[in-house]
């Protein structure tokens, strides 16, 4: 007998270094990604030893990874030794929604001492946070304070980590903890280094306190060691979305391909959708989540975000219950939704939304922050700022609120005038100066926009100008970088004022003109309307306002359509929301405005106006399409392509790429020769246009010029064959063809200062004082700051005897403090007296003769006005 | 930081305090004479050293034809003589310096006033801040000295070149008005100052009262905000910060003013009428009286103006315009007697 006896112990020897070398691997396997190999080692494993845990637990982390779900639960319920895979059994049972045999899962953990049992406690007090039982939870969190002090360096990585969670949550009542918690993570990866767990907490941690990109360099750490770690692609994901930058979605589709059953993913993605008007794609991921996970909170959060952006408030209000069945407290719902609707312009939404979060839980500084922000966007200063105070003090890491606090104590340096719809809000050092012009344009716009549209918006309107554009930014997101000109949210508009960009950069009265229109828009359709609808549309109101205002054809637009890189109409707020290249965002607004250029000259206004309802009611863009134009939108994607190249086939045509053309420093010579053989090609006219120019060669230059206008007779760009037309045939003494040019030019273009004095100066050479003043009316709604353009325009009009022109530009050269004070009041007077109000020249003189009493001319005004009542 | 594109804050209320602050009438005390003397320093190029040849011959001109000043005693010293030898007297060294400033103050009157001007180039290091001249380079110390013969006198120091702010602390005392272009030595670029301090002289747009005179501070005010406007246009940063001290504390105000620290002696420092040059009292006994009753009314409306704040607005524009219409009438039969006269 003794050689089998001999044998069993040669087997028992061999078989034991085996059993650990095989889990050795297969860990190997999980921690690079290679879940397949690794399930297969660990089962393997299992079945020569069912008592080994670590075996078990290998089996069960891969099968949650891959979303096994109920797989994981099997294993975990077969272990002979029941404490020991308690936690264990606990996660899963968490993430199959199970949450009160979770509970008793952890509780045995604890209770029996298991060797994971801290991990065990940190899975507790999360569970009951997320029930709603926050103080129990903030309790258990807290005592791990004292478990890191007493172990005294001694705590194995998986240890820390669960330290590092609890402070993480003592962090919302406590910020400094947030630094202890990075601690814990930064040690747990020291003590194990090979471990991804503490790297994607840190990326976590980072992503919660904004730092977008420490958190994706963090996650892109893991995913180098492991490209399927889905915890890793969830943070990636989600912080790509924090950015706005593009790639979130097919990182998350990486990660359901690693686990389909994956909750949070499923819920990014359907908050995705809703963005898009996607309602239909959005439950659908919200219910695939919920179907794995009937208690899954971000899935619930989800779905009752598509009820609420649907309108079904009924269907809302059911979801949004049973969230709070599971977690009375869960603010995060409403907080989430409050941003939902920011993101989709419901500003009074987001208010309420967030004001039901706090009640849920005061301790939600994002809801406290999201309520300040957008009471801020409704025009709720005074509330705002102290909301927004409250959430900073509660998460001084958010520099949104800071920003937007910092901002705040500038206020006092605005000044509110008001008009008779209008609240102006305007800088101290600008105000005089900007209400002049601004006043008269805004009433003007409201008129015209309330009668196109048959409605009033709520009022006042608060128009908010600011001279810095950082400001301006923080105002419209908290941070700066904003590339717009101007934002409305509703009843509040804010835009830079002219003060804020280089001269010639824009019209400030056309973006004004703009944003009112969205003002309309947002309030006709209860903030429904989708952002290409709205933004065509304000393009369209700017050109019906003034020629040459709103977005122009130019030749990078005529690429873009060339070569079939402009979206189709259905697939317009993608060119807005998420464009394929950042000029898309530009081409879409002057597409999306010749969109309705078409509708309008089709189907008429009201078609328009009537869309705008069908927003409000909660329809969609597909169905107004077929509903109030009787055509499918699909159609209409065609018949609108159609119309495009048919509108600019002549441009196009001379867009055919020939070849290599000279580049824009080509020499004069190379230009010729390439233009003779390319006659139509109209980069190749524009560009030896303008070297013919430069070097004086007027008459060989106007060839080609007009060529390029017969080629593209809509250009107003700054190259514009008229601009240069223009100088020609001023150098050559024909001032009415100089003056015909830019006429033409200015029609295409509404930001061409140069263009509008230019003409003011031939009309004025031509003896038409009127039409003079007329440009550099023009001129002044794009930099209203040159004095000298103001004493000429004042002129002007008193020329022409137009009096109150001429008190208003009196007015601005006194707004923009000249030099001589005193005699820039003494004009205003004279102005006044002219245009019969004796009041305000008393006024006016009294103010010289107060800076300058010995002034002779002002003390002779002052007895002829008075010898004048 | 880049200026932004908005009007200059607080101008406006800087000139209103200026402008509301003392009137002097016209030409009726018996006051000391102007010695200006004008020195260019060296060019470094033929650009700098033709720009401030023609500021210091504009200035020369506008100060004998336009504000009164007798031509022999605005002396114009330059790095080349020889190019314009009517208008300039000497070269610009220290010694011809110390020699005419020493020949003007021997025959300079107790009450007389003495308006230095230098335009050019200047520089600074750790121990003195020079202006570039042929020769040794002036330091506030060379001046300190040089300007020993004018107890008495009401001495202006404008020193319209870079680096020039290093000037201002070691020459600043009572009875001085030191005007600089740069607050401190550190800047270093070539101003445009003495462009828009000369063009106060020569043009009408620094008379910010209307009173047909130029004061010192008029023409700091005038040629600081025309700077900044300057800057503003070019968009560019601001590299020089002119500042003005007549409080003899050695610090400069790059806002000075009326209501102080600085600004009250150089709003006293007047040219161009007949302040700028000895008293006229005109011969006709009737216009004599006008002209005290004008000062009476003058100076009924620089007491109201002291009592302003006390004063609802209304009530004060009230009387204000008694006055003025009362100022305005008495200037009318000014006018009409002296064109009479003529």
């Amino acid at each position: 007998m003794r050689p089998v006896g001999s044998l069993w112990v040669l087997l028992f020897l061999w078989a034991l270094p085996v059993d650990g070398q095989t889990v050795t691997e297969a860990d190997e396997d999980l921690r690079s990604g290679n879940y397949e190999d690794a399930e297969r080692t660990f089962r393997r494993a299992l079945r020569d030893d069912p008592s080994s845990l670590s075996a078990r637990r290998g089996l069960i982390e891969v099968l949650v990874t891959t979303g096994e779900y109920d797989d994981a639960r099997s294993v975990a319920l077969e272990a002979p030794e029941p404490v020991g895979i308690a936690n264990s059994l606990g996660e899963v049972l968490v993430l199959s929604g199970k949450l009160d045999e979770a509970d008793a899962a952890f509780r045995r953990a604890i209770d029996g001492n298991a060797p994971d049992a801290l991990t065990a406690e940190a899975n507790l007090a999360e569970l009951l946070f997320n029930r709603g039982e926050l103080d129990e939870a903030m309790r258990r969190f807290d005592r791990f304070i004292d478990v890191y002090n007493a172990a005294d360096g001694r705590l194995r990585a998986a240890e820390l980590v669960a330290v590092g969670r609890a402070m993480s949550y003592l962090g919302r009542t406590t910020p400094v903890l947030f630094h202890d918690a990075l601690k814990a993570y930064d040690e747990a990866s020291g003590v194990d280094p090979g471990w991804a767990e503490p790297l994607v907490r840190v990326g976590a941690l980072f992503l919660s306190k904004y730092d977008s990109q420490s958190a994706q360099t963090e996650f892109n750490k893991v995913l180098a060691l492991n490209p399927r770690h889905p915890a890793a692609l969830l943070g990636l994901a989600e912080a790509l979305e924090f950015d706005n930058a593009p790639g979130a979605s097919n990182v998350l589709n990486r990660l359901l391909e690693v686990n389909p059953n994956h909750a949070e993913a499923r819920a990014l993605l359907a908050a995705q959708h809703l963005t898009r008007e996607g309602h239909a794609e959005a439950r659908a991921e919200a219910e695939k989540a919920l179907g794995v996970n009937p208690n899954a909170l971000v899935a619930l959060t989800a779905l009752a975000g598509s009820h609420m952006l649907a309108g079904d408030d009924a269907d809302f209000r059911e979801v949004r219950s049973r969230a709070l069945t599971i977690n009375p407290r869960y603010a995060a719902l409403d907080a989430t939704l409050a941003e939902l609707s920011v993101r989709t312009r419901r500003y009074a939404q987001a208010v309420t939304r967030a004001k039901a979060a706090i009640e849920l839980d005061s301790a939600s500084w994002e809801a406290w922050g999201l309520l300040g922000l957008n009471e801020l966007r409704l025009g709720n200063i005074e509330v705002g700022n102290a909301h927004l105070e409250r959430a900073f003090e509660g998460d001084p890491y958010n520099p949104w609120f800071k920003n937007t606090l910092d901002l705040l104590d500038t206020f006092e340096r605005f000044e509110s005038i008001s008009t008779e719809h209008f609240e102006l809000f305007l800088h101290g050092t600008e105000s005089d100066l900007l209400a002049t012009y601004l006043a008269p344009i805004a009433e003007e716009a409201y008129d015209s926009l309330s009668r196109r549209y048959g409605v009033e918006p709520p009022l006042p309107v608060r128009a908010e100008l600011f001279p810095s554009h950082a400001d301006f930014s923080v105002r419209t997101l908290g941070e700066p970088g904003l590339g717009a000109l101007g934002v409305s949210f509703g009843s509040v508009l804010v835009m830079d004022s002219p003060g804020a960009r280089e001269l010639g950069d824009y019209n400030w009265a056309s973006v004004f003109w703009h944003e009112l229109a969205h003002t309309f828009h947002l309030g006709m359709t209860d903030h429904r309307v989708p952002r290409w609808f709205s933004e065509g549309l304000a393009v369209h109101e700017q050109r019906k306002a003034r020629p040459g205002w709103g977005h122009q054809p130019d030749i990078p637009f005529l690429r873009a359509l060339r070569d079939g890189d402009l979206k189709k109409v259905s697939d317009l707020d993608d060119g807005f929301m998420r464009p394929d290249y950042p000029q898309q965002v530009i081409f879409s607004y002057y597409q999306a405005s010749l969109v309705f250029q078409v509708i309008e000259e089709r189907y008429g206004f009201d078609a328009i106006r009537n869309m705008l309802e069908g927003y409000r009611r909660g329809e969609t863009t597909v169905d107004l399409f077929e509903s109030v134009l009787d055509k499918p939108l699909e159609e209409f994607d065609d018949e609108f392509d159609d119309y495009l190249k048919t509108r600019f086939s002549g441009p196009l045509r001379g867009l055919v790429e020939v070849g290599d053309p000279p580049g824009a420093t080509a020499n004069t010579s190379d230009l010729e020769n390439f233009v003779l053989g390319n006659p139509g090609d109209l980069v190749g006219r524009l560009r030896l246009g303008a070297a013919l120019i430069r070097e004086q060669r007027f008459d060989d230059a106007k060839p080609h010029l007009d060529a390029a206008l017969r080629i593209f007779p809509e250009y107003g760009g700054a190259d514009s064959p008229y601009w240069y037309l223009a100088q020609i045939h001023r150098a050559e003494g024909d001032l009415e063809r100089a003056a015909a040019a830019l006429e033409r030019l200015t029609d295409f273009s509404e930001s061409n200062y140069a263009a509008f004095v230019m003409q003011a100066d031939l009309l004025e050479q031509l003896g038409r004082p009127e039409q003079a003043a007329r440009s550099l009316d023009k001129a002044v709604l794009i930099w209203p700051y040159d004095i000298d353009l103001h004493l000429r325009l004042a002129e002007l009009h008193s020329q022409v005897s137009f009096f109150e022109g001429a008190v208003r530009e009196r007015s601005a050269v006194v707004a923009l403090n000249p030099t001589d004070m005193a005699e820039a009041l003494y004009l205003l007077a004279v102005a006044h007296q002219d245009a019969g109000d004796r009041m305000s020249a008393r006024r006016a003189i009294l103010q010289a003769l107060d800076l300058a009493p010995n002034y002779e001319e002002a003390l002779e005004l002052l007895l002829e006005i008075r010898a004048g009542r | 930081m880049i200026q932004g594109r908005v009007p200059i804050a607080g101008a406006r209320v800087l000139l209103a305090t200026l402008l509301t602050g003392i009137v002097f009438p016209l030409g009726l005390q018996a006051q000391g004479e102007t010695h200006a003397i004008i020195v260019v320093g060296l060019g470094g190029s033929a650009q700098y050293r033709e720009r401030f040849h023609n500021q210091a011959a504009a200035l020369k001109a506008a100060l004998t034809e336009r504000h009164g000043i007798p031509a022999e005693n605005v002396i114009y010293l330059g790095e080349r003589p020889e190019d314009a030898p009517d208008v300039i007297a000497d070269k610009s060294t220290r010694a011809n310096l110390f020699r005419v400033l020493g020949e003007v103050g021997a025959r300079a009157q107790p009450m007389d006033r003495l308006l230095l001007v230098l335009i050019g180039h200047g520089t600074s290091d750790r121990n003195e801040a020079q202006f570039n001249i042929s020769g040794p380079d002036l330091t506030p110390s060379d001046l300190q000295t040089a300007l020993i013969p004018f107890p008495t006198q009401t001495i202006a120091l404008v020193h319209t070149g870079s680096a020039s702010g290093g000037f201002l602390t070691p020459l600043s005392g009572p009875n001085r008005v030191i005007i600089t272009a740069t607050r401190t030595g550190r800047e270093r670029n070539a101003t445009e100052f003495p462009e828009f301090f000369v063009e106060a002289f020569t043009d009408d747009g620094a008379d910010l009262d209307h009173d047909e005179r130029i004061s010192l501070l008029e023409a700091f005010l005038y040629a600081r905000q025309e700077v900044e406007r300057r800057y503003q246009e070019q968009n560019e940063l601001l590299t020089e910060h002119a500042i003005l001290d007549d409080n003899g504390d050695g610090e400069g105000s790059h806002d000075a003013g009326l209501t102080g620290p600085d600004g009250l002696l150089a709003a006293t420092f007047q040219l161009g009428g007949a302040a700028g040059t000895s008293a006229q009292t005109p011969d006709d006994p009737e216009l004599v009286r006008l002209y005290e009753e004008r000062v009476e009314i003058q100076e009924s409306i620089s007491q109201l103006r002291a009592v302003r704040d006390a004063l609802a607005e209304d009530a004060y524009l009230a009387e204000m315009e008694e006055l003025l219409v009362e100022l305005a009438l008495k200037t009318r039969e000014i006018r009409a007697l002296e064109g009479g006269n003529e």
